[in-house]
């Protein structure tokens, strides 16, 4: 890939890292987000702020091989990988999005009661890994549940979107936290809600 | 197992021998049906260098697992041979209702192999197969084929047959259903024609089983709910046919007139939706199983017909300056009488008539002479005078008149109605696809134009090879079913694998079916090798590649095609020239 497909890449990367950062779904330097290229996938640098991503903080690595990019990539960089390799997503993000961490610590997995939301996602597992951080199982859980849904929330730890474009990824997000947001809402309420689609789409 | 019928008949027409075989299961897992059981059969059955006309080519009809049931627009089938055309692998698709009674007959697939030496039509229902003597349909156009037919089988017959285009051989020959409905691309009609196969005859009535009726249907139920809330597929659509697309893209700079010339013009509202819904529309009209309903039953004087569809309204009109909506749409009916593919013959006559402005033609051909269109529409399908030299399509047309590079196509099959230098990764996409110039392989537009799901930069070349990739692999699994390609504005591989796991009881994500579409494509491509393509033909006419258009909302764009190719291979796993690797090979199950 030549130097302004690169610079095209860090662009995009950025300003989805700056718009996560600004929704509080990336808080400070947490979570990552890469796009595929070919057999390169580039990603956001562990350490490197979310609103403050430059050229240099997007790593270039082999998504074949393990290369010394590893060194400065994203703590997270071999589950990218994996739902690279186990999917036909160009673009995944990994975020912390709140209310979605509330409801994986509540519900076995998270049904969005609004029109938009089960439109675009139907339903949100929630898996459960021993070790929620970089580990093999959570490599596993995620590249196999992204097989069948466009969003996952790991409990108490965070979402993964993947999508063909950063854009898709970014709206599943927003879409997986404004579900979650209004599922927990209406949880705290106490009421029963008049519109819930949660007995049908427990089979999606 | 449910959804499938389990049996492929096999017609050899030489030796008039019947047999019927199961389903290999093996192939069914892996290519599922319709295109990519096409495909495989094809594959296997089809020698290199083997003359596409001849008895040695085979034919396949086939249909998919969904095909007859209540999945959205579950009326499609699929054939698939080697293209007189082009000299690819092809496929070509139809809507209209053949497709649930070929598959009531209670088989997934028709093999026919060999030729007659008289015309003859083979005729199924769900107890018996034959073959009739079809003289007397010989030499009738598709209308008259389709009335004959109906007069003596019943209604309950539907027939896919070619006209006298497929008769005669012509390079461009579709194979018709429903009067008016297509498989229209790279010759299979010339295929069928070769075999002195007039038409099929499907009047079966048995039952497709699904696996889970109730979660079938609520994946359905949530599909047609997907189509009530799109746009596209709500409104636009069902509103204005596919002729939606006129203005837009005459507005974008990507509707070709004049042979790709430019890409922008004043009189395009002529030809627009907008225009036919005011004009010539009688009543909309949908096929089997499908709520979209963008067909359009038209009317010109007393003439009544189908069409025009977008693609028609550009190869016939924009793209040889016609922008008289009448004449477009009589040359319209024309090519479904006569079995013609009508992109590639209104893109066979602009590269004539911008030979003949050359001085490379020994006949006169006009731009905008909607009347010579029509009258070349009728010649070409019969062979006669000039026609002869149109019905061989405009790459051996340009080649005989010495300039091969007015001829606008990919690997031999003419381009359809969006100019790349507009889309660049629409671009890569005609350049890649195995069957030849096409935009049903892998459609960038939507991503380019009309931001589906998300809009890109259409002038960009960055990352367009994944997202051309994807969509290759994604319509190449959706063919297996065999779903319209409309149905994609609203539904993703997600719906699709949970129709089929529904309808089959297998299981199958989103990912499965994608992986399905990926072997397809590459199986396609190792036919395409065999037979001598490689990167020499992954390419596009220079016009596209080094003419940037001086006017237009496109002016001074090319397609820079070789970086995004370079990607293209690096990530499908294919070597420089474009040979799948063994490694590539063996993750999809195609090792030797």
């Amino acid at each position: 890939m030549d130097s302004e497909a690169k610079s095209e890449i860090w662009k995009e990367i950025a300003k989805y890292g700056k718009k996560l950062h600004d929704k509080g779904y990336m808080v400070s330097h947490s979570g990552n987000l890469s796009i595929r290229g070919g057999d390169k996938i580039y990603i956001k640098r562990r350490g490197a702020a979310a609103d403050e991503i430059g050229p240099e903080d997007v790593i270039e690595a082999d998504l074949f091989e393990e290369d010394s990019s590893i060194i400065l990539s994203s703590t997270e960089t071999m589950v990218h990988k994996a739902v690279y390799l186990g999917t036909s997503a160009l673009a995944v993000i990994h975020a912390h999005p709140p209310y979605c961490i509330t409801c994986s610590l509540i519900f076995d997995e998270i049904i969005p009661m609004d029109a938009e939301g089960d439109y675009v996602l139907r339903k949100i597992p929630v898996l459960v890994v021993n070790e929620v951080s970089g580990s093999k199982d959570l490599e596993n859980a995620v590249s196999s549940a992204l097989k069948e849904y466009k969003g996952v929330v790991v409990r108490g730890h965070g979402t993964f979107a993947a999508a063909k474009l950063m854009e898709e990824a970014y709206h599943i997000t927003c879409m997986m936290e404004a579900a979650s947001q209004i599922r927990y809402l209406v949880h705290l309420s106490g009421l029963k809600p008049k519109r819930d689609k949660t007995a049908e789409f427990t089979k999606w | 197992m449910a959804g499938w019928m389990g049996k492929i008949l096999d017609v050899d027409l030489s030796s008039s021998k019947i047999r019927v075989a199961e389903l290999d299961e093996q192939a069914r897992d892996k290519f599922v049906g319709g295109r990519g059981l096409g495909a495989k059969i094809v594959y296997d059955n089809v020698q290199p260098g083997t003359d596409p006309l001849s008895a040695a080519n085979v034919l396949v009809f086939s249909v998919g697992p969904l095909t007859g049931t209540a999945a959205p627009t579950s009326g499609r089938y699929s054939v698939s041979t080697k293209s007189p055309l082009t000299g690819t692998i092809l496929d070509a698709n139809s809507g209209g209702f053949f497709g649930p009674k070929f598959k009531s007959c209670g088989i997934d697939a028709l093999v026919i192999r060999g030729a007659a030496n008289s015309p003859v039509l083979i005729s199924l229902n769900e107890r018996n197969a034959e073959i009739l003597d079809a003289s007397e349909y010989w030499g009738k156009g598709v209308f008259d084929t389709t009335t004959m037919v109906n007069e003596k089988f019943g209604k309950a017959a539907e027939a896919a047959c070619i006209g006298p285009a497929g008769e005669n051989l012509v390079r461009m020959a579709a194979i018709m259903n429903d009067r008016h409905r297509a498989a229209a691309r790279g010759g299979v009609g010339a295929v069928m024609g070769s075999k002195k196969l007039k038409a099929v005859l499907a009047a079966g009535s048995m039952r497709v089983e699904v696996a889970d009726r109730e979660k079938f249907l609520f994946v359905v139920k949530e599909s047609n709910r997907v189509f009530d809330m799109h746009p596209i597929t709500s409104k636009a659509l069902p509103r204005f046919g596919t002729a939606v697309l006129v203005n837009l893209m005459n507005e974008l700079g990507l509707l070709p007139a004049e042979n790709f010339r430019s890409t922008f013009h004043s009189e395009a509202e002529n030809l627009s939706g907008e225009a036919l819904t005011k004009s010539i529309l009688v009543r909309r009209k949908g096929c089997f199983g499908c709520k979209i309903q963008c067909g359009r039953s038209t009317k010109v004087g007393n003439v009544e017909g189908e069409g025009p569809e977008f693609e028609t309204l550009f190869a016939l009109g924009s793209c040889c300056s016609v922008w008289d909506l009448e004449k477009v749409t009589l040359a319209n009916y024309a090519c479904n009488d006569l079995g013609l593919d009508t992109i590639s013959m209104g893109v066979t006559i602009a590269c004539a008539m911008e030979l003949s402005e050359k001085g490379a033609l020994p006949e006169k051909v006009s731009w905008g002479d909607g009347d010579k269109m029509l009258e070349l529409v009728r010649k070409a399908a019969f062979r006669e005078g000039l026609g002869n030299d149109l019905a061989e399509g405009s790459m051996r047309l340009a080649s005989k008149c010495g300039l091969p590079q007015v001829a606008m196509h990919s690997k031999g099959l003419e381009l359809p109605a969006y100019d790349p230098r507009g889309a660049k990764g629409q671009g890569l996409a005609y350049a890649t696809s195995n069957r030849g110039g096409c935009h049903l392989r892998s459609y960038m537009i939507s991503l380019e134009i009309l931001g589906i799901p998300r809009r890109i930069d259409r002038f960009s070349t960055t990352n367009k090879a994944g997202l051309v990739i994807s969509q290759q692999n994604l319509y190449a699994g959706m063919d297996t079913l065999v779903a319209c390609r409309f149905t994609g504005y609203g539904l993703d591989e997600d719906y699709y694998s949970r129709m089929l796991t529904a309808a089959t009881g297998a299981a199958y994500t989103g990912e499965d079916l994608m992986l399905v579409g990926e072997r397809i494509w590459n199986l396609e491509r190792l036919f395409n090798v065999r037979e001598g393509f490689g990167r020499k033909d992954d390419t596009l006419p220079d016009r596209f590649l080094k003419e940037p258009l001086s006017t237009g909302p496109t002016r001074g764009q090319v397609v820079e095609l070789e970086p995004m190719l370079n990607e293209y291979y690096k990530f499908r796993g294919w070597d420089h020239e474009g040979r799948p690797t063994e490694r590539t090979l063996e993750r999809l199950g195609l090792g030797s």
